[in-house]
């Protein structure tokens, strides 16, 4: 393309550039120090050529820094975060100054309430959760929310959908959420632990006059401001079960052992009222006060058992076992304190009830990992049919260091990793992250913790297409295909378990020192 | 992936600016690079420097790995590749601007090595002009500025994937870094 034609106006090439092109290019064929004869040689009698070529040669041979190095280097940040996404109508009213967070299932903005001049948190809910919801039900349901008023409830300013988004917008607090505060203290004195409580009860009893409960209190969601409590999201974890309840679980069934979650919800019982609030203020006073939340121990797997067990009747296509940092399901076989008022006996039946039903249930189960998965957890992962797990898991199974070992892993960690791996797992008791994990096929996919969640709705949605009876079919194929089933496998190996190990002084031992966390010391017998 | 290549050579039609065979594939590399990119960094590799070539290099494995008849030429590859990268960059810095509006961004300079965080989209997006710019005057120079400088090929690869000689992709280069000054400086 010639030059003279190019009809932008900024003046990119110098203006004889196709005449002198050839004689730069010539000159930059050669030897850098052989440049300046060649220059004159080719310049003759005319100072001016002469003068310009020089000058677009030593253009030619100075370096750009910026470009020495590769783009995403030089540009590192730009690939860095996921790219934050405003719709425009939102960002007439709001201006973002920085994102506050990003969670699984919205991500927090801080910005500039420009009509008020107040600064605010927008929360965006991710585009797939908004798609499942339904925008009428959500917004119907958040209104109820808005009409409440009271010094320890976090307001509601304003909410809506914005090209295909949804978001609701509050007070921006300047101080930290409760959750901040318990980890770097443990502990809160009694004095604060009783001025918070006594905060988020006379907010809780406000809400519950108005016939709306929180649904999903947790300190994460208790923030403090100069000491003082005020709840957050109040309603809107109910708005967002409401919205979407009826799809969501149609959808999945979510099952785990929430710490702060009552056993009804944990159930996924859908007629919740105050009570199941009150419940989860009491763990939320508990841990305050003990520095830790309470256990839920067994009660955790007779949960999730009753639920396995009902899920034939109810109309989901998958159940979720989700396990996010604060949850006990994956831990539960390495959990022994849970277990110190039960004998060996209920306790290795509770466990194992959990594996006997997986094995009979006709949806297909699907794990959500996003920690620890070790000992009990790691043979759930590996009885589950689809396990999603974050980049930042680990898996093991780590019963031999207790001197027992682990029945469920032993029958199938070799038919999912490999016999040898499998051998060398559960005799050394060795740690695996999640890439070495699905690396041996533990699990399916390994994505960074904040998409655990969109992964999840992913294959859900696949799974939403397909016939239930058909998958019903299918696992029951696979599981024959197996050609064991783990209820056969288990009960040879409980024997084995119950009747010689447990005997055994090695294997109280090894129990004995990790509860009193000192290392076990063997006398091989 | 799409159809097999059909008896059309498509680095051949890369070569040559064809661009519907680019417009094809082209979307399958910038969703393996924005994936490989977006794992590195927020997983174990944090905080370690990226490297283009590496990046491109495991989506060109990728991508290999799912067809072996598409991608019959490296070099092709590594080309298209560039050009996502610039993509996968230019969407992330308009995203970043559009979120900012309003405020005051930091001109170009070529002679910086570091830039600021801040300051990353406009940077980027103004030299993303200035090779738009550069490749309506000289599109095979601008095309070199692309596969080095986002694809992080070598001189050779760069030779390989447009066709011509090492020593034309040398002179090019030291040109493109003339002009893009002259660009930016008026």
């Amino acid at each position: 393309m010639a030059f003279a034609e190019n009809p932008v106006s900024r003046d990119l090439p110098p203006n004889d550039w196709k005449q002198i092109q050839e004689l730069v290019d010539a000159v930059l064929d050669a030897a850098p120090d052989r440049r300046p004869d060649l220059i004159a040689e080719l310049a003759g009698d005319d100072v001016a050529k002469r003068a310009e070529l020089e000058r677009l040669v030593a253009e030619c041979e100075r370096a750009i820094p910026l470009l020495e190095r590769p783009a995403a280097e030089r540009f590192a940040a730009l690939l860095q975060d996921p790219t934050p996404q405003l719709p425009e109508i939102l960002a007439e009213r709001y201006r973002l100054t920085r994102e506050l967070c990003r969670g699984g299932m919205a991500t927090v903005y801080l910005a500039q309430d420009i009509k008020h001049g107040r600064m605010v948190a927008v929360k965006v809910l991710r585009p797939e959760l908004a798609a499942l919801l339904g925008t009428e039900r959500f917004l119907s349901e958040i209104r109820v929310t808005a009409s409440l008023q009271h010094p320890h409830l976090l307001p509601l300013f304003d909410s809506g959908e914005a090209g295909g988004m949804l978001f609701y917008v509050m007070p921006y607090v300047e101080g930290e959420s409760l959750r901040e505060r318990l980890e770097r203290e443990r502990q809160l004195p009694l004095e604060d632990a009783m001025r918070i409580a006594v905060g988020v009860t006379s907010a809780l009893d406000y809400a519950h006059r108005h016939r709306v409960i929180h649904r999903d209190l947790k300190p994460e969601n208790i923030l403090l401001q100069d000491g003082e409590p005020l709840v957050a999201d109040f309603g809107i974890a109910l708005a967002i079960s409401h919205a979407g309840g009826t799809r969501l679980t149609e959808t999945g069934l979510t099952l785990g052992t929430p710490r702060y979650m009552s056993p009804e919800q944990a159930a996924g019982d859908r007629a919740l009222d105050a009570r199941s609030d009150i419940y989860s203020f009491a763990a939320v006073l508990y841990e305050m006060l003990a520095g830790e939340p309470p256990h839920t121990g067994s009660t955790a797997q007779a949960i999730i058992a009753k639920a396995l067990s009902e899920s034939n009747q109810r109309e989901i296509v998958a159940i979720v076992f989700d396990a996010d940092k604060n949850c006990r399901a994956f831990s539960a076989g390495v959990a022994v304190e849970d277990h110190v008022q039960e004998t060996i006996f209920q306790m290795l039946d509770a466990f194992h009830s959990i594996f006997r039903i997986l094995e009979q249930v006709a949806k297909p189960a699907i794990a959500l990992i996003d920690g620890a998965a070790l000992g009990g957890g790691c043979e759930l992962v590996a009885a589950c049919d689809i396990v999603i797990a974050s980049d930042r898991s680990r898996f093991g199974q780590p019963e031999i260091k207790l001197g027992v070992f682990p029945p469920v892993a032993a029958v199938l960690l070799p038919l999912v990793i490999g016999e040898k791996r499998a051998r060398e797992l559960i005799l050394t008791g060795e740690i695996i992250d999640a890439v070495e994990a699905a690396r041996l096929g533990l699990c399916n996919h390994v994505v960074p913790g904040a998409h655990l969640e969109p992964k999840l709705l992913e294959v859900l949605a696949k799974l939403r297409e397909l016939s239930g009876t058909s998958l019903s079919y299918a696992r029951q194929s696979l599981d024959l295909g197996r050609g064991r089933s783990i209820d056969d496998a288990l009960s040879e190996q409980e024997n084995m378990y119950l009747h010689e190990l447990m005997k055994t002084q090695d294997a109280n031992e090894g129990v004995k020192a990790f509860m009193e966390k000192r290392k076990a010391i063997w006398r091989h017998r | 992936m799409g159809a097999s290549t059909d008896g059309t050579d498509v680095l051949t039609e890369l070569r040559t600016g064809g661009r519907e065979s680019l417009d094809r594939l082209l979307p399958l590399v910038y969703q393996e690079l924005r994936a490989i990119a977006h794992r590195r960094i927020v997983g174990r590799d944090r905080g370690r420097t990226l490297s283009t070539t590496a990046l491109v290099h495991e989506a060109y494995l990728k991508l290999v790995d799912q067809s072996r008849s598409e991608w019959r030429d490296r070099a092709h590859f590594l080309a298209v590749a560039s050009l996502a990268m610039r993509r996968v960059l230019v969407d992330r810095a308009r995203a970043r601007v559009a979120l900012k509006r309003g405020g005051e961004g930091k001109r170009l300079t070529l002679d910086e090595e570091e830039i600021g965080v801040d300051d990353q989209p406009r940077v980027l997006l103004e030299l993303n002009e200035s090779l738009d710019h550069l490749a309506q005057v000289e599109p095979r120079l601008a095309r070199v500025v692309e596969c080095r400088f986002f694809g992080g090929l070598t001189e050779e690869e760069i030779a390989e994937a447009l066709g011509v000689t090492v020593r034309t992709v040398e002179r090019d280069w030291a040109k493109a870094r003339m002009l893009l000054r002259r660009a930016l400086s008026s």
